[in-house]
Order: structure tokens, then C-alpha cells, then sequence
């Protein structure tokens, strides 16, 4: 039990920060797609780092700069050059798959040693609390940094400056907030790098502190996982923490219920994240709640 | 802000957004799209050329990069895709499924809908069409495959039906409802492999073995071969196409349909009943789907198999983007994309290229469309008549 709510937590981190950086990106009208290609990457990217510097703290920052770089891409092809979001996103999937599997069969041919990992942290007193506690406080730090730093922090950027408030705008009605003297192209690419970056901590905890080395597609979905919490989460930032928590469990459960005894088809726990966002869009109104400006392109002058 | 031709909206004064206005107001509705002279297919046509041609200039550089000679290999694919008659039949193996793909996103796009649930709609026709060929295994093929591939479509359509519905009653995104709905009917068809139910393999499940595919349907059951390795699907899927193309252009229905996807306000003005045509538009673009999972599991699997399409539904919507979602278009397109998949895969085993190059490749190429496309759509709003 205790390692099920360590594993399910644990996999809710991995999730966790992605979302939060789709939460805000979509927020400012831009959606990710190419969030798995952020996750990829920066999965590769921070494996190479901490191999190469034999530090955890370079390693993640070295994934944050990959993220940000899939997520400027994508920037450049959906801002500058017009390009439709979903599309743009599909391509750059593809793309950052092909060159990281590619780099990696390249520099290393079987598998990277020597990966410094992030070290598990116990919080001296809480971690005694029996059954809870081991299993709440006694993650890696990246989990602490999730849920006591960046959620606060991603919230408050959101709901609590100009800066987020000018990222909403953006999200509703561009053109409104053109008008207004908002430069909707800036801030949309300064959510969207942000996103990256987000994503980039969400990689290198996937690859650095949870399975310690890189495999060829190994962000496995979980930037369409992500996108779903979002949807889930309903744009809000406890919402697509609370939704990732749910699909980390189902995750989880997928591994752990079998052991437990419990004989549920494995498809069903590997669908239940999307069901659950199927069922919040159609349920909840069809998408009320969502940036009304979601995927459109702003242009100035709209395309006669 | 950026300088760039005279903006038509003067800001009134840098008035700060206030929390008041964020929420409330609503966006301009979608600009209509544009309809393409002959001009501009022959643009579209350039662009992807210039495309194709940039991609393969970075696989020069990647392959180079590795110590190979780029020459080989490019010598190595063009051999596997096109060099012989066994050749060219893999290649439109390969093609087909893609020309499937492509044909159920165009005609959901020219609809003004996008449909990301193509995979998903192969995954539950294929699984019809095999239950359908597996219970009727005693009669001739002349009967059991048009059934097997109506069951097909038909289980690809009410699928899509289903997000088409949601879109027209509720509101709902189809982007987002097809999508989701994707991963449901991969899981629910690898659900349905895994139990004791037609489409298992029954001899397997008494032998004990782990259970990833059907049984195999009967022989005549199967589609022909044409030449090599592709089958009939092929001629379906071109019939497919250019039937569409040409009713798109020459029946009232076609019109309408392409009227809806340019501007729903005018065609809803102009008499066009928007909801029953958008979930019509659904449903036929999930019939695609569903006839191209009909035409992977009796034509090229012969079984209905737990990776029946290797993204083959993505796939397709980057071979319309190539063929700026031109039907004709998609045929080529199609055909390069399958090139590019044999290629790659005899390049790998003669030259020891990564296979991982073709997906690079695919990426680059819609990249490069994406962006030419732009500069071209730049000239022509500004003036520049002959782009079509």
C-alpha cells in the first residue's frame, strides 16, 4: 500500500510539472502538442547532461534547455510563421523522436552509464508518520520543488501579475488584448518557452530521477497524458495537479494491482486518464472554461 | 508590432487590460479559407517538392555526419522503393494505408473539422472486419469480403459519429473528442485480443500462449495481390480519392460540403443544414478510417494483430499536410511516403542507416511546408495574384 501511494505519487511528479507549463501555455492560446517532443528531448538531454558533468543539478538544467528549445520551434512555426498549432506539434514529435533516437543509437550503443541521479530526500520528522509518511516524504526533490514551489509559483504568475493576466487575455480574445497594447506574439512565445522549460523539469525527472538512463521513445505518451489533465484539470492549476495525481494512480495501479491480487484488464487502466478527460470535455459543457481563443492563430489583419 | 504593413486597428490608448475584460469578450470567428486556382496547385506542388527536397538535404547531412557516404544511401533507397517490380509493390504496400489516412483528414478538413482519431477509427474497423470474416469464414470471399469491409466502415463511422455528434449537439471540440477517443479504441480492441471472444485466437489460447492477435481469416477471404505485396486495398483507396475529388467538384453535395468547410456562417445562410452536414462530414471520415483498418487486417495482416497501425493515422495527416490537403495531391504524396518507408527500411539493412532517419525526415518535410506555405500566403494576401 505504502508502495502504491510512493509510486503513484511519484509518477503524478513526472506528469506534473509538464502540465502545469501546458496549463499556462494554453492559457495564452497556445496548445502543445509537441509537449512529448519537449519531454523526449529534454529526457534525452538531461541523461547526456548529468553523464557528462557527473551532476543531477546540470542534468536537469540541461533538460530544461532542451524543452525550451523544442518549445521555441514550435514558437517560431506557430507565432512567426503561422503555421497550425496541431500540426506544427505532430511534425516536431516526429522530428525530436527521430533525432534523439538517432543521437542516442549514435553516441551510445546500448546504454548510458553513470547517470547521476537525484537523490531520494526524507524530511526528518514527518517522514515517520507510519504508512503516509513514508510514502508522501520520502520522494526525490523534485517532487518537493513540484508541489511546494512551482504550483505556487505557476499560480501566482497566472492569477496574481500583469504578466498572467496579459497571458489570459491573449488566451481569450488576442485581438482584444492587441488592441489593448498587450504584444500577444511576445507573451504567447513567452508562455510557450515557459511551457518548455516546465516540460524540461518534467523530462529530466522522468529520466534522471525516476529511471535512471534513456530509452528510445520513453516518454511514452505522457505529453498527451499531460494535454488530457489539462482538459481534465479544466485550465486551472489545482485542477491539473489534482487530474495528474489521478492518471499518476492509474498508472500506478496498472503496475501494482495485479500484485495486489486484483485481476483488472490492463486496457482498462491504461484508458481510464482519457476516459476521464472524454467524459470532464463532454460532461462539463464541451469545453466552457477553456481559453475561448485556444488554438487560434492571431494574426493582426485576419487572412482575407 | 513588428512594422510589417500598416495595421488596420489603431490601438485607442495603451490602456491597461483589466481583470474585467479578460473572460468576457469573445473572439472574431474564424476567418473563411480561401478557394485555390490552378495557380496556386501548382505552388502547392512546388512547396512540397521544396519539402521533400529539404529533407533530404538534412538526411545528406545526418548520414554524412555518421561517415557514411550520403550517395549510397540515397542509391540504396531509391533501389528498394522503386529499382524492382517487388520493389515498387512494397512501396504501395506502404502507401496505402497512408492514402487512407489521408483521404478520412481531408475530407474532415475540407468540412472545417479536424479528425484525430483515424488511428483509432483503423483500430475498431479492422477488429469489424475480422469478426465479421472470422463468423462467416464458410461462405465464398465474394460475400464475406464486401461484408467484412462494410462492417468496416461501418464501425469506423459510428465512432466518428459519435465525436460528430458531440460536436453538433454539445458543442464539444472534435479535436479533442477524437483524439481521446483514439487511445479508447486501441485499448479497447487490444482488450478484446486479450479475451476468449470471436477475435481471439483460439488454438493459441489452448496452447497457452500469450494472446496478441486473431486467428487468421480464410484464404479467400484475403484481398488479392496486384503486384508484389500490394493488394486490392490499393484500388480502393484510389478509387477512394479521385472519387472524392471529383465529387467534391462536380455534385451539388460536394459543394456544399466544401462550402461548410470555408465559411459555416454563409453556407448556413445560404441553405446548408451546418449540423446534419458536419456529423455527415464526421461519419464519412471515419468510414475512411474504418475501411483502411478493413483493408490493413484483409489485405495486408490477413489477422487482426495488437500493432496494426504504427501511427499510420498521423502519418496520413502529415502526407495531406505535404499535398496541401489536395486529393490528387495525396495520391503522390502518399506514394513518396511509402518510397520513403521501403527505402528506409532496405537502406537499413544494406547501408546500416538508422531507421529513425525516416521519422526525422517526416518532420522536416512538414516543417519546411509549413513554412514555405507561410511566405507564400504572405504574397499572396498582399497582392500577388499568380500564387494562386
Amino acid at each position: 500500500m505504502v508502495g502504491l501511494i510512493a509510486a503513484a505519487l511519484r509518477l503524478s511528479a513526472a506528469l506534473g510539472f509538464a502540465a502545469l507549463g501546458e496549463t499556462i501555455s494554453q492559457r495564452a492560446g497556445m496548445l502543445n502538442i509537441s509537449l512529448e517532443g519537449m519531454i523526449l528531448g529534454s529526457a534525452f538531454a538531461s541523461v547526456i547532461g548529468s553523464a557528462a558533468t557527473g551532476s543531477a543539478l546540470l542534468g536537469v538544467l540541461s533538460g530544461m534547455a532542451a524543452g525550451a528549445t523544442v518549445a521555441y520551434v514550435q514558437a517560431v512555426f506557430s507565432l512567426r510563421l503561422k503555421a497550425d498549432q496541431i500540426i506544427v506539434g505532430l511534425a516536431l514529435n516526429l522530428a525530436v523522436l527521430g533525432l534523439t533516437t538517432f543521437a542516442f543509437r549514435g553516441l551510445y550503443h546500448s546504454s548510458i552509464s553513470n547517470v547521476a541521479g537525484l537523490v531520494r530526500i526524507d524530511i526528518p520528522v514527518v517522514h515517520s508518520i507510519p504508512l503516509l509518511g513514508e510514502a508522501v516524504f520520502s520522494q526525490d526533490i523534485l517532487f518537493y520543488l513540484l508541489l511546494f514551489v512551482a504550483a505556487p509559483l505557476a499560480w501566482w504568475l497566472l492569477w496574481r501579475t500583469a504578466w498572467g493576466l496579459n497571458v489570459r487575455a491573449c488566451g481569450d480574445n488576442p485581438w482584444a488584448a492587441d488592441a489593448a497594447g498587450v504584444r500577444v506574439e511576445r507573451t504567447r512565445l513567452q508562455a510557450v518557452l515557459l511551457c518548455g522549460a516546465f516540460a524540461g523539469v518534467a523530462g529530466a525527472e522522468l529520466a534522471i530521477g525516476q529511471l535512471r538512463g534513456f530509452s528510445e521513445g520513453m516518454s511514452a505518451g505522457r505529453g498527451f497524458l499531460c494535454i488530457a489533465a489539462v482538459i481534465f484539470g479544466r485550465w486551472q492549476i489545482g485542477g491539473t495537479l489534482a487530474a495528474c495525481l489521478v492518471f499518476g494512480t492509474g498508472q500506478a495501479l496498472q503496475f501494482q494491482l495485479p500484485a495486489l491480487g486484483y485481476s483488472v484488464p490492463p486496457q482498462l487502466l491504461v484508458a481510464i486518464p482519457y476516459l476521464l478527460a472524454l467524459m470532464a470535455v463532454v460532461l462539463l459543457g464541451g469545453g466552457r472554461g477553456a481559453p475561448a481563443a485556444l488554438m487560434r492563430t492571431f494574426e493582426r489583419r485576419p487572412a482575407r | 508590432m513588428s512594422g510589417r504593413g500598416n495595421v488596420g486597428i489603431e490601438p485607442v490608448a495603451k490602456q491597461q487590460v483589466t481583470e474585467r475584460d479578460v473572460g468576457e469578450s469573445r473572439p472574431p470567428a474564424a476567418p473563411a479559407r480561401r478557394v485555390r486556382s490552378w495557380q496556386g496547385n501548382a505552388v502547392s506542388f512546388g512547396v512540397a517538392l521544396t519539402a521533400l527536397a529539404a529533407s533530404l538535404l538534412v538526411t545528406v547531412m545526418l548520414v554524412a555526419f555518421q561517415g557514411q557516404s550520403p550517395w549510397n544511401v540515397f542509391q540504396a533507397m531509391f533501389h528498394g522503393a522503386f529499382g524492382t517490380s517487388q520493389a515498387w509493390g512494397a512501396t504501395l504496400y506502404n502507401a496505402t494505408p497512408l492514402l487512407f489516412a489521408a483521404v478520412a483528414f481531408i475530407v474532415a478538413q475540407r468540412a472545417g473539422l479536424i479528425n484525430l482519431g483515424i488511428d483509432g477509427q483503423m483500430y475498431l474497423g479492422g477488429a469489424a472486419a475480422v469478426a465479421v470474416a472470422l463468423a462467416t469464414s464458410r461462405l465464398p470471399g465474394m460475400v464475406v469480403i464486401p461484408l467484412a469491409l462494410a462492417a468496416a466502415v461501418a464501425a469506423g463511422a459510428a465512432w466518428s459519429g459519435l465525436a460528430g455528434a458531440a460536436k453538433v449537439r454539445l458543442g464539444v471540440s472534435e479535436i479533442i473528442t477524437t483524439f481521446l477517443m483514439t487511445f479508447l479504441a486501441i485499448q479497447l480492441v487490444l482488450y478484446l485480443l486479450s479475451t476468449p471472444t470471436l477475435l481471439a485466437d483460439s488454438q493459441a489460447a489452448q496452447s497457452g500462449q500469450r494472446l496478441e492477435q486473431s486467428a487468421f481469416i480464410a484464404t479467400d477471404a484475403r484481398l488479392p495481390r496486384l503486384l508484389g505485396q500490394a493488394h486490392v486495398g490499393l484500388v480502393v483507396a484510389l478509387a477512394l480519392a479521385l472519387g472524392a475529388a471529383a465529387a467534391y467538384r462536380w455534385t451539388r453535395f460536394g459543394f456544399r460540403l466544401r462550402m461548410l468547410g470555408y465559411n459555416a456562417e454563409a453556407a448556413r445562410q445560404g441553405g446548408v443544414a451546418v449540423g446534419a452536414m458536419t456529423l455527415l462530414a464526421m461519419l464519412l471520415s471515419g468510414a475512411v478510417g474504418g475501411l483502411a483498418g478493413g483493408s490493413l487486417v484483409l489485405g495486408n495482416y490477413y489477422r487482426l494483430v495488437d500493432q496494426l497501425s504504427p501511427g499510420y493515422g498521423f502519418d496520413g495527416i502529415v502526407v495531406a499536410l505535404v499535398a496541401r490537403s489536395s486529393l490528387v495531391g495525396a495520391v503522390v504524396s502518399a506514394i513518396l511516403f511509402g518510397a520513403l518507408r521501403t527505402g528506409g527500411q532496405y537502406a537499413e539493412a544494406a547501408v546500416q542507416v538508422p531507421g529513425s532517419l525516416f521519422s526525422i525526415v517526416q518532420g522536416i518535410a512538414v516543417l519546411t511546408v509549413v513554412g514555405i506555405g507561410y511566405y507564400v500566403d504572405r504574397r499572396r494576401a498582399n497582392g500577388a495574384t499568380w500564387l494562386g
